[in-house]
């Protein structure tokens, strides 16, 4: 019985607390699953500012710092790079000569920013708010597997529910574990 | 009922579950994930009077590589050296193919995703794949299953929490922090 209990409280603190990370990754699949049933379109707004640095970096830096850019610096191609955070990717291309910085950001819609959270993933960032969601993926994705392993063992209690709950074990493990498997001999 | 629901559910998902826990795992700690590439060169002659994308369509007519589907246009290029190249992806690591049209021949490299990559690739392989082998179709159906059921799970499961059992008042203030947390978090990032 202490087991039981041990395992329903972990079950139920795990679900309830990972709840909304599990639901927005359940809702963004759906819509990479169903691309057609949503609109992704960005807001794009295009600015010009004076810059006096000739460096990628420095540019990077003088943007975050005079005009409240931010993310993880990206892509940098000479004169050219990206600041990226969730949602949000700023594509900066600035002129040496001229002073002149071109900055392009494009802002996701609701829907956009749940598809970048659940692409969001690692803990090596340089940009902080990146490793935060790094460790809650990390937890979550943890948490999962310990929601599955202590669901299997609390529907096994539930001894009315046992049959039926057999025999739809055994469709879904029939069918998804062979074609796991034949998946990763394909070749 | 719920409770039958949110059992039924999690049984009915419950590989497409582990798949994606070991894929955000896979997501957080895993490597490049690939193994080195494993190079070859084929003969092959290109038709003389052909487009770019028939070539890239008759390549993969004659490589069949497993799994993949044939190349979408955006996906053509031409490298460095005005040679045409492109990429089969699969769920165990894609196949880049360069079209030497003056040594007359193919050039095939292949890398094999470790099984943290593979499990990646599964979770991702949702009703938009086009692949034409079965088992992705199967695998496709099975996932769409799983990603409404967890939607299911989340929600059923959220109400038996707070509505089962009320006595457990501090499941309530569970649910309120992780719920205060993401908002937080997506807040700030936003």
């Amino acid at each position: 019985m202490k087991l039981y209990l041990w395992l329903r409280n972990t079950h139920l603190v795990l679900g309830l607390s990972c709840g909304l990370f599990l639901l927005v990754y359940g809702v963004s699949a759906v819509q990479m699953s169903h691309s057609g049933w949503f609109t992704l379109k960005p807001t794009v707004t295009q600015q010009t500012v004076e810059m006096e640095f000739d460096e990628p970096r420095a540019v990077a830096r003088a943007l975050m710092d005079r005009h409240g850019l931010r993310g993880e610096l990206a892509q940098v191609k000479g004169t050219s790079f990206r600041l990226v955070r969730p949602g949000t990717v700023s594509e900066v291309t600035f002129d040496p000569v001229a002073h002149k910085a071109v900055v392009k950001t494009s802002v996701a819609g609701f829907m956009g920013m749940l598809n970048r959270i659940h692409h969001q993933a690692g803990m090596r960032h340089e940009y902080t708010l990146l490793n935060v969601w790094g460790v809650l993926v990390t937890i979550v994705s943890a948490g999962l597997l310990v929601l599955g392993a202590t669901g299997l063992y609390l529907w096994f209690k539930l001894r009315p529910e046992r049959k039926v709950g057999l025999v739809l074990l055994a469709l879904s493990l029939g069918f998804s574990l062979p074609l796991v498997v034949s998946l990763r001999l394909a070749g | 009922m719920i409770k039958k629901i949110h059992a039924y559910l999690g049984l009915l998902s419950f590989s497409a579950l582990v798949v994606y826990g070991i894929a955000g795992l896979e997501a957080s700690f895993g490597g490049d994930g690939q193994r080195i590439p494993q190079g070859r060169h084929e003969p092959y002659t290109a038709a003389a009077g052909a487009s770019d994308r028939e070539i890239a369509d008759d390549v993969y007519r004659r490589l069949q590589p497993p799994l993949a589907a044939p190349i979408p246009s955006f996906a053509i290029k031409r490298n460095e050296n005005n040679d045409l190249a492109f990429t089969f992806y699969s769920v165990n690591g894609p196949t880049a193919v360069t079209v030497l049209e003056k040594e007359r021949r193919l050039r095939i490299e292949v890398v094999r995703n470790d099984l943290g990559r593979f499990f990646g690739g599964l979770h991702a392989t949702t009703l938009g794949a086009r692949s034409p082998d079965l088992r992705i179709t199967l695998w496709k159906i099975y996932n769409e299953v799983a990603i409404w059921s967890l939607v299911g799970m989340v929600l059923t499961g959220a109400y038996l929490g707070l509505a089962s059992r009320p006595r457990l008042r501090w499941s309530r203030y569970v649910l309120a922090a992780g719920t205060l947390g993401f908002v937080a978090l997506y807040v700030v990032t936003r």
